[in-house]
């Protein structure tokens, strides 16, 4: 017997909290993700895990996934097993999803979409085999999957549930309403075969290269690489699709592996930036074979009588020449569609932000210097100076940066250009005359050099929540020196010792 | 450079011949009634360069205002013209100078393209950049690796993680990305690369960077790059390096000056303008930062 699990809703749930340090109410919006056929958004719904057959509906705006789960539910306990493991997959992810499981696909997607649930009832409904035509009795017509206007004939005509339907003598239905009618009554109830067309994983896009004899020359490594790279530039051309980030494996003699991946921001189809960037990492690799790992532990015996040995794990650096290699491949683990840009002779200047020069940038930078070095900067509502910004790089996975709204309040340039990455103690020699525990400096010692602040402004206080576990309270001043140099100073309230965090450059 | 009979591909064609004509700029020598065309008299190793038929406001077309008016007054072009490097000269830490180039920066930015902070020391704070006017969401903050020898003892515990008493350390170095790649052990050869690719890019309009000592060549380099790029660079560099030669189209020496206004919270500086290529250099000028509007007004003005 088929059995035919439908999924629909699914979309993506965005939670957040009205700003009042712990979340005293929520707000959730639901984004729609399939809104178009998309091959890689249904793989990234893993949902070929619950069955081979997965494909998209072929009525209207496809919004569902028809999974065929006929003789897979016993690797999940039962259908009710399989229906409770799918929820809560996608709940683990963020995703929203209602579905149902019934004998044929019209069942499954009328009861997915106007099934009625009740509250504490499972997102997903399973229909006893056989028993689906009692459940669409109750449903509208419109759950059928008829068109607009056929519906709207029937609603004038009151007929406006599947069992009033299903009471009429089909030829009347036939000659009035054509046989659209019939046709999706019989693919509901089963009396009509209707299959799901089944969406296949792209091939992967990968080149290799095997050496017949193991390989330690550096040139024709990178001239094997670059020709890796134009057949993955070729194969994802005829699709218009640009690569956006390999993974490199360089294999040794005995399996010893190397592995390195690269991203960009933009898809390339561009074979000589591609290269570029494979080879420029493939300059910082450290190669080891196993005769280097040899050497290395004779080497720390030696050591051992006159020497301090070097940490159990380092290695002997190795020339990159000396490592040899028997096995190259590349694939493409990211690939997006390429847009087209209209060549101009002369750029306006309203361009030059979105030129490609840009991306070729972000690129090479991120390449030779390592994504997590080239960043972009956010605002962040912090009243922490250390935490009112974040980063996050421009190349490779996304975190969260949470909210882009700074601080509002503050005077305008009472914020220092330099700030330490951690505070620097200093001695304060010397402190105003105030009845106050915190009385600002009057000087200061760091970097063996004396400082005498002739004004001062402040103290500003910033303290953090308590819930934060190890909360701060500081009061901060800002000073200037004899000099006319600017420092941001603190006092931690609580200990009363103070340092130095920032220079007003 | 000549366009080659046998280069086959459109793109690079047009790329080399907007790249050609974009040599051809507007370019003053100072002297007045400009107002006829002509072409230049000087030899061949000389650019072609075309007189510009007018001006406007006193400011030559083509050339960038730092929106800094005593400052713009200081330069003898009145601005700052695209293609070339700044170097602001700071005695010490908290001179100042990086907020004025910061400053200049944002103006700078208006007609469009990217900002890049080339910052290895990790001390860049956007919060303040922000309310400096530069745009964030146009920035790219590149942090190249960076050894550096400090005061005494190593930190411990997680940075900036907790309020506990930290010390400097005598020597940090970055860890490498990964331990499968070659850790480096000098971050100046990555810092002055990263900013010659940044000058280099036609979407970058302004890049700043701390430099500290650099040779001739890599200084050479780095002013082509600009040229090439068509942004501007400013540099950021301290003011023992005055008498050391350099590529830079304009050189600015910013120290700070103790003391405001009465009744004011800005600071006050002193610019002197050390180098203008091409240009009769000296001058100086005081300038007085409003904290609470940010503007900058001059107290002095005597030109050199």
């Amino acid at each position: 017997m088929k059995r035919v699990l439908c999924l629909t809703k699914i979309g993506v749930v965005d939670e957040w909290s009205d700003g009042k340090g712990a979340t005293t109410s929520s707000h959730y919006a639901i984004t729609p993700v399939l809104q178009h056929s998309n091959t890689p958004v249904l793989h990234r719904l893993w949902c070929q895990r619950y069955s081979p057959v997965v494909g998209l509906e072929e009525f209207g705006v496809p919004d569902s996934l028809l999974l065929d789960v006929t003789g897979c539910a016993h690797l999940f306990g039962g259908e009710g097993g399989l229906a409770r493991q799918v929820a809560a997959d996608f709940r683990l992810r963020g995703l929203s999803v209602r579905g149902a499981m019934a004998d044929t696909i019209g069942a499954a997607w009328a009861l997915a979409h106007y099934g009625r649930r009740e509250a504490g009832r499972p997102e997903i409904i399973v229909v006893p085999a056989g028993e689906h035509a009692e459940f669409l009795r109750p449903l509208p017509v419109k759950a059928l999957r008829l068109p607009a206007g056929v519906v709207e004939t029937l609603e004038k005509l009151d007929v406006r549930r599947i069992g009033q339907l299903l009471s009429l003598p089909r030829d009347g239905l036939l000659s009035r309403l054509g046989p659209e009618v019939l046709q999706r009554l019989d693919q509901a109830l089963g009396r009509r075969a209707e299959w799901i067309v089944p969406e296949r994983p792209p091939a992967p896009v990968e080149a290799r290269w095997s050496f017949e004899h193991p390989i330690s020359h550096r040139q024709t490594i990178e001239a094997v690489l670059q020709r890796l790279v134009g057949r993955i530039v070729d194969q994802l051309a005829s699709r218009g699709e640009g690569v956006q980030s390999l993974r490199v494996h360089l294999t040794g003699p005995q399996g010893e592996q190397v592995r390195f991946s690269v991203g960009m921001l933009r898809p390339s189809a561009s074979e000589a930036h591609v290269g570029e960037l494979l080879l420029t990492r493939l300059g910082q690799l450290r190669f080891f074979s196993p005769e280097s790992r040899v050497q290395s532990r004779e080497r720390r015996v030696e050591m051992s009588n006159d020497e301090i040995p070097m940490t159990k794990s380092a290695p002997i650096d190795i020339r990159p020449s000396t490592f040899v290699i028997s096995r190259l491949s590349i694939r493409a683990t990211a690939t997006a569609l390429l847009k087209s840009r209209q060549e101009e002779l002369f750029e306006t200047e309203t361009d030059r932000d979105s030129r490609p020069e840009l991306g070729l940038l972000i690129d090479r930078l991120s390449s030779q210097l390592g994504e997590k070095r080239v960043l972009r900067p956010y605002l962040y509502p912090d009243a922490q100076p250390e935490r009112a910004s974040r980063w996050q790089p421009l190349i490779g996975k996304v975190g969260r940066t949470g909210k882009k709204e700074g601080e509002k309040g503050s005077p305008a340039l009472f914020r220092p250009l330099r700030l330490k990455s951690e505070p620097c103690a200093i001695k304060v020699t010397a402190a105003a005359q105030s009845t106050g525990p915190g009385a600002p400096p009057v000087r200061f010692s760091w970097r063996n050099r004396d400082y005498t602040v002739i004004r001062c402004w402040g103290p500003e206080r910033i303290e953090t929540g308590w819930w934060r576990g190890r909360h701060v309270r500081r009061d901060y001043y800002r000073v200037e020196t004899e000099t006319g140099r600017h420092f941001w100073l603190f006092r931690r309230i609580r200990e009363g010792d103070w340092f130095l965090h920032g220079e007003f450059e | 450079m000549p366009l080659h009979s046998h280069d086959p591909k459109r793109a690079e064609t047009i790329q080399e011949l907007s790249r050609q004509l974009r040599r051809f700029r507007p370019a003053g020598d100072g002297v007045a009634g400009g107002s006829e065309s002509s072409w230049p008299r000087e030899g061949p190793g000389r650019r072609c360069r075309l007189r510009p038929a007018t001006r406007r406001g006193g400011r030559e077309a083509g050339v960038l205002a730092t929106g800094i008016l005593p400052l713009d007054r200081l330069l003898p072009e009145q601005g700052i013209r695209p293609g070339t490097l700044v170097e602001w000269l700071f005695e010490g830490e908290g001179s100042g100078a990086g907020t004025l180039a910061f400053t200049a920066a944002s103006n700078l930015l208006r007609p469009g393209g990217a900002c890049v902070v080339v910052d290895s020391g990790r001390e860049f704070y956007p919060p303040a950049a922000d309310r400096l006017g530069i745009d964030l969401s146009r920035t790219i903050v590149v942090r190249p690796v960076c050894v550096r020898r400090t005061g005494r003892r190593a930190p411990t515990g997680r940075r900036g993680s907790s309020d506990g008493a930290k010390r400097e350390h005598r020597l940090r170095s970055v860890a490498p990305h990964s331990s499968l790649f070659s850790p480096r052990v000098s971050g100046a050869s990555d810092l002055l690369w990263a900013l010659e690719q940044s000058l280099r890019c036609p979407g970058v309009a302004v890049v700043v960077g701390w430099i500290d000592q650099i040779n001739s060549g890599p200084f050479r380099r780095l002013a082509l790059a600009a040229e090439t790029g068509g942004g501007v660079g400013l540099l950021l560099r301290p003011a023992k390096f005055r008498t050391q030669s350099s590529w830079a189209d304009v050189r600015l020496l910013v120290e700070p000056l103790p003391g405001g206004s009465l009744h004011s919270k800005g600071r006050r500086l002193r610019v002197e303008l050390v180098y203008c290529r091409g240009r009769m250099s000296g001058g100086t000028i005081e300038l007085e930062i409003d904290d609470e509007t940010g503007v900058v007004s001059d107290e002095d003005w005597s030109g050199g």
